[in-house]
């Protein structure tokens, strides 16, 4: 089958409060994932679901930790990457890092094929589906963030990114996670971090030709 | 995820008195915007703005030259009381400075804090409704001076136009609610009520220097004076606004009290009573961004400009009664599959001889502005990311302490 680039734009906004999905019961702080599959050419979505994002990874709670501490760089905080190796980490400008360039899999919104449940130590995605366009692989778009917005009893942000299968088979995702940034003292050195993952039921079918937009949306409803 | 909030009541003598837990049913859009802001790098060229404690509009960003300065932004740890947490980062020429609360954060502003207010929650909520501020005063039980200014009276300000404006800053030493203002005046001709309101003072950019421009400072409180109670000879007197509302006034923090005519104009002026000649007010810090502390708009506070002299007012209030309020600490946490959090802790220990009673709890987190205009290179402040009603309150006597814990908790 032909194997085709399929372009994809990316566009985020501030979300009309009355169009927030709601998830989360009164009173949580959490994840809303919902995702759409769609044709980039006529623009019909052929799957769109959401749910709630159920897990926050250590990394997470480790890093708001270093954050809220305000850890002195001498110290710093000993946190495992997306190698599953052990990074001296500190509190700077680049913290929580989630905007990826395009087909960047180390920072922002990435897809695998895992399907094992997720547990608090993960420390990556199971089975990561390459950038590309070669077989069983899709293309990753820019990850963008669109700016928090709230009603009478959720406030939110959304983090979003697109999948392109331009790999000339379908693929199914059964998993989505998100990785950010935080540096090294002394060595100033970007690491990435996984601070969430989830495992999706049945899976989503991606189609040759069609792109998948995911958005996680931390929310809080009071 | 979840968010437990528990307050521990102990005597003395640390004996447990009364323990609660209930979940936080409250984190705001102020958490969002934190995450927001630094999820997506927001850089000095185009910040967000967040709302802080003064509800003043305050640009963030997570742009510092330096890798390893201190970097703020989210911290919610915190000394306790007066003690205080620098913001600027480097290069302040201007000693002023390091006094002022443009570059530092009081430990008591930060992290969590309770109040006496029982208004039920928003997201959008952005301070407490009635803080319980750091110290060992009792609850007033009458309103109380707190601010003035009376000596060396030799002019006045005109308010010949409803367009112009007129301001006095000052910075509290002690917290309270603001309950009334007594400003000097006196009038000529007809010309109408006058408006009395407190704003507090834009902090981080240079467009909007150290004022309380209006596109970035909402009232805290405004009232009316009635044209009938304001004299038509000089000097005048002091006439007073009651405000239906009363509202918290942070110590340290600046604000500025502000009055205007609508009616002005033509013969039917306003004056307010000064000293222009040797002013000695303490309370009205100045830095290398305002001048003097006697402020005047031509544009209804559109803009402002500063010059010399104190303008003759009384700033009156009632505080809620305060505890001495200690760190605030990150700490306890734990990992264990398939659950992890850590907890958020701080004491409030009651010496203010009288019990207060705590019915809402909060937190805020540090945010930062890079600005390097003024050599300030980083302005802080304070916003809310969190806030909860505690029903029903919880009583803490004289001599007794508070412990008060946010848990976060994740479970995959």
């Amino acid at each position: 089958m032909k194997r085709t680039e399929v372009k994809t734009k990316l566009e985020t906004s501030v979300i009309n409060p009355d169009k927030i999905p709601r998830v989360l019961k009164k009173g949580e702080f959490g994840l809303a994932l919902d995702w759409a599959v769609w044709d980039t050419k006529t623009k019909e979505v052929t799957e769109q679901r959401s749910k709630r994002g159920e897990s926050f990874l250590r990394q997470f709670l480790d890093i708001w930790y270093m954050v809220a501490e305000g850890t002195h760089p001498a110290v710093a905080s000993l946190i495992t990457d997306y190698t599953n190796t052990g990074r001296w980490v500190f509190p700077n400008r680049y913290t929580w890092t989630v905007t990826g360039a395009a087909g960047d899999v180390t920072r922002g919104i990435i897809v695998g094929t895992g399907n094992t449940a997720p547990d608090i130590s993960n420390y990556y995605i199971e089975t990561l589906i390459a950038h590309g366009v070669g077989a069983g692989q899709l293309q990753y778009s820019l990850t963008s963030v669109a700016a928090p917005a709230s009603d009478v009893t959720t406030s939110q942000f959304t983090i979003t990114r697109n999948f392109a299968n331009g790999s000339g088979g379908a693929i199914t995702v059964n998993e989505i996670a998100c990785c950010v940034l935080v540096q090294a003292y002394p060595s100033a050195t970007s690491y990435y971090f996984t601070i969430i993952r989830d495992v999706i039921a049945g899976g989503i079918a991606v189609p040759n030709g069609q792109t998948l937009t995911v958005n996680y949306r931390p929310q809080a409803v009071v | 995820m979840k968010v437990y909030l528990d307050l521990y009541r102990f005597n003395k003598n640390w004996k447990l008195l009364e323990k609660r837990r209930q979940l936080s049913r409250s984190l705001t859009i102020g958490l969002m915007d934190y995450f927001y802001s630094q999820f997506n790098q927001i850089l000095l060229a185009a910040p967000h703005t967040i709302t802080n404690v003064d509800r003043v509009l305050f640009d963030i960003d997570t742009t510092n030259t330096a890798p390893y300065a201190q970097y703020i932004p989210g911290r919610i740890a915190a000394p306790g009381g007066n003690s205080a947490i620098q913001t600027g980062e480097n290069g302040l020429a201007t000693p002023a400075m390091y006094y002022s609360l443009k570059t530092s954060i009081l430990g008591a502003d930060l992290g969590i804090l309770v109040g006496t207010g029982s208004t039920a929650v928003t997201p959008t909520d952005r301070r407490l409704v009635s803080r319980i501020s750091h110290g060992v005063r009792p609850a007033d039980g009458a309103e109380t001076l707190f601010n003035s200014y009376a000596a060396g009276e030799d002019a006045s300000g005109d308010i010949s136009a409803a367009t112009i404006w007129l301001g006095q800053m000052f910075v509290p030493a002690v917290s309270h609610r603001c309950t009334s203002v007594s400003v000097k005046l006196y009038k000529a001709a007809a010309p109408g009520d006058v408006t009395v309101r407190i704003r507090s003072l834009a902090t981080h950019t240079a467009a909007s220097a150290f004022y309380p421009t209006a596109a970035y400072c909402a009232d805290l409180g405004s009232a009316t004076i009635a044209e009938a109670a304001i004299g038509g000879v000089s000097p005048g007197a002091l006439v007073k606004a009651t405000f239906a509302t009363p509202f918290d006034l942070y110590a340290g923090h600046y604000y500025a009290i502000i009055v205007n005519c609508p009616g002005a104009g033509g013969a039917n002026h306003i004056y307010w009573r000064r000293d222009d000649a040797a002013p000695t007010f303490d309370r009205g810090f100045t830095d290398s961004s305002l001048a003097s502390t006697k402020l005047g708009s031509a544009d209804s506070g559109a803009t402002w400009t500063s010059s010399g002299g104190t303008y003759m007012f009384e700033e009156n209030g009632q505080s809620v009664g305060e505890f001495e309020i200690s760190g605030c600490d990150i700490l306890g946490k734990a990992i264990a599959n398939p659950n992890g959090e850590f907890v958020i802790r701080r004491f409030f220990s009651n010496n203010s001889g009288g019990s207060i009673d705590v019915a809402e709890s909060g937190l805020t987190c540090c945010g930062f502005h890079h600005d390097n205009s003024n050599q300030q290179y980083g302005a802080g402040t304070t916003y809310l990311i969190g806030r909860d009603v505690i029903g029903p309150a919880i009583t803490v006597a004289n001599t007794e302490i508070l412990l008060a814990t946010y848990t976060i908790q994740i479970t995959v």
